[in-house]
């Protein structure tokens, strides 16, 4: 041992010993011997365990059920008074022990349930019980939403409320040494915090991260390797495990994992324009929004709780966002590459141009692709807008962009290079343009892409949009260009100003 | 050893001195008996007995020393019952007196730097001294509970453990 720090194998050593492991605490005589050092560690181990232990609920209990001549004998002389000095003894020492729990653990009510819709239970350790609304959730207690179950926690005392959604489940922890307010064990939540005494932060955690607000409303997921945080309004702190990370302002979020850190949606044009979100989907709720349509979309496991995967021809996803000119939009995508390559002519062929295209776009258009956002009111690159990733025969693709005017039968078109769109794992997908202009910027993953070609402006922005195809009509029942794959936490912004 | 009259001494003073060297003569014997249960046990058997002896009368110069030898026959006599081994020598055992002589004045200043020592861990580690020490599940429970091996959840708790010792210190 080198001054009060015990080297690993002695502290593998003192540990071993102190939970009985007699095989593992072998050489601990020996050990204890020669280092009286090692003997002061295994002193303050002892120590400290006894202190946490002492947290528990349980409070220490002096008397014993077995019985032993001298607390039983009373018919003593004497005995009386001894008796009563023990009694005494026994409740100064529970006593303090209960005030140590009460001081440090305390099960006092935190939550109260605001609303309830389908299968939500509570419960601690292995005891469950169907969750009824104005019920008290204390500490230590878990809740658990079914498959199509959410549930809204009001914080007593305040106006913050956190509503888990469908397959989550998330514990209150205990008071002592924690001042976390929910422990997400899975799923996804999303919370509307109130704003926080001067100097108090509410604080989430996971198994990977902890996030820490001050007054805001973001959405919270986490599953057993990732967890996740998105912020629609605010600004939250989120750390991973190592302390790394930090603070993710609205319209960002930021990913989790046990070897990875990873923001995302935090684009320089959401600190330097005034914006909004015109909408949005999580797909976490069962139903969507008003105005927002999402059908024959499977629910699966997505970036941040529930995302949807659209099956070809037969899913929509859509929405009518009050947009103006300067919009962006952004999701989470994940493109499989081997639809992708079935979709694809085995030949490659350059398509003539008798329009207005440029002729000097440095790739072939191939066989279909899979939309990602539209709003393309009509056939054969309609009017309006249309991003996609072109079916490149399952190598990780590139992102088009392809405008109309509503006046003329003429696109202009700008793309990423090759390969800047990877498959088989979710990619972040940002596209910001300004319609008078034609301005655009295009990002994946948060890193803006160098583009080719030009977009001309005077392009509609108005909707409906879909998410994974075309917008109407035949379009949308060619497969050829809808999307396969997964589609999670979608959003449109209106920006102020111009580009 | 000379008798003095109860009325001299009260039961308040008793009860003071043992609610101050409590914890430091519960982890005493925790570590002879290696067990919480029996320690538990062994320290009420200790109470009980110095309660009979200041009851008694007896002279108690330095009580710490006294109950401290008062808790390891009762922490020995134990371990035997329970059909325990005693793992530490003669040798060992003064070491470890000598430890918990330095150490029994600082019980309660350890108390307080723990909850603040608790906070800066990472929430795993936290959790796993959680589950271990206020749920009392073992280690298995703990890996099964988690979904890691054993060997992996006791290198987490041995390294919550150290760091806890080491911010407190």
């Amino acid at each position: 041992m080198s001054g009060n720090h015990p080297d690993d194998e002695t502290l593998r050593l003192l540990c071993a010993y102190l939970d009985g492991d007699v095989a593992g605490a072998e050489g601990i005589d020996e050990l204890l011997k020669r280092d009286p050092e090692a003997a002061r560690a295994l002193a303050r181990m002892a120590v400290d365990e006894t202190h946490l232990r002492e947290a528990s609920p349980d409070p220490f209990i002096l008397w014993h059920p077995r019985e032993h001549s001298e607390r039983l004998d009373l018919r003593r002389k004497g005995v009386r008074r001894r008796m009563a000095l023990i009694a005494t003894a026994a409740a100064v020492l529970t006593l303090s022990s209960i005030l140590t729990w009460m001081a440090l653990a305390g099960d006092r009510p935190v939550f109260v349930v605001e609303g309830i819709k389908g299968t939500v239970t509570t419960g601690s350790g292995d005891s469950r019980a169907p969750a009824r609304e104005g019920m008290e959730i204390a500490h230590r207690v878990r809740i658990e939403t079914g498959s199509s179950g959410t549930v809204t926690l009001r914080m007593i005392g305040q106006k913050t409320t956190l509503t888990l959604f469908p397959n989550s489940s998330a514990t209150v922890p205990r008071r002592f040494g924690n001042d976390t307010a929910l422990i997400l064990d899975r799923g996804s939540l999303e919370a509307e915090v109130a704003k926080q005494k001067k100097g108090e932060r509410l604080a989430l955690s996971s198994q990977l991260a902890r996030v820490s607000v001050i007054g805001t409303r973001f959405t919270f997921g986490a599953d057993r390797e990732l967890s996740s945080v998105n912020v629609s309004e605010g600004t939250v702190d989120m750390r991973s495990l190592s302390g790394k990370g930090g603070k993710v302002p609205a319209g960002a979020g930021m990913h989790v994992t046990a070897d990875s850190l990873t923001r995302f949606g935090d684009m320089e044009w959401k600190k330097r324009h005034t914006w909004a979100v015109a909408a949005s989907f999580g797909f976490d709720k069962t139903n969507p929004p008003p105005g927002q349509r999402v059908l024959n979309a499977e629910p699966v496991a997505g970036i941040l709780g529930q995302a949807v995967k659209l099956t070809s021809g037969k899913s929509e996803v859509s929405l009518n966002p009050d947009l103006g000119d300067h919009i962006a939009m952004e999701a989470w995508f994940y493109l499989d590459s081997e639809y992708n390559r079935l979709m694809t002519v085995s030949i490659p062929e350059r398509v003539p141009d008798p329009d207005n295209r440029p002729d000097d776009l440095p790739f072939v258009i191939l066989k279909g692709g899979q939309t990602l956002f539209s709003n393309s009111a009509g056939l054969s690159w309609g009017k309006g807008l249309i991003c996609m990733v072109p079916n490149t025969g399952g190598k990780d693709g590139r992102i088009t962009v392809t405008v109309a005017p509503p006046e003329e039968h003429a696109f202009t078109r700008v793309a990423s290079a090759a390969g800047t769109f990877p498959f088989d794992r979710w990619v972040w997908v940002s596209l910001r343009t300004d319609s008078r202009s034609g301005s655009v910027e295009l990002a994946v993953d948060g890193k803006i892409l160098p583009l080719e070609g030009h977009l001309a402006g005077g392009f509609p922005t108005a909707g409906p949009w879909s998410i994974g195809g075309m917008v109407t009509g035949d379009m949308r029942s060619n497969q050829e260009w809808n999307f396969q794959g997964k589609l999670d936490e979608a959003a449109f912004y209106r920006i102020e100003g111009g580009f | 050893m000379k008798r003095t009259t109860l009325d001299t001494r009260s039961t308040q003073e008793f009860t003071d001195k043992l609610l101050k060297y409590r914890v430091a003569l519960l982890a005493y014997i925790r570590t002879i008996t290696r067990d919480h249960h029996l320690a538990e046990d062994a320290f009420q058997e200790t109470a009980i007995a110095l309660a009979k002896e200041w009851d008694d009368g007896v002279e108690i110069r330095n009580f710490w020393g006294f109950a401290k030898e008062t808790a390891r026959r009762r922490a020995l006599a134990a371990l035997r019952s329970a059909s325990n081994l005693q793992l530490l020598g003669e040798e060992a055992m003064d070491n470890l007196d000598a430890a918990f002589e330095e150490i029994s004045e600082q019980s309660e200043s350890r108390k307080l730097a723990l909850r603040n020592c608790l906070r800066k861990l990472p929430f795993a580690w936290r959790e796993i001294i959680e589950m271990r020490y206020w749920e009392d599940r073992a280690v298995k429970d703990i890996a099964a509970i988690r979904g890691r091996t054993e060997s992996a959840v006791s290198v987490t708790l041995n390294r919550a453990r150290g760091r806890l010792m080491d911010c407190i210190s």
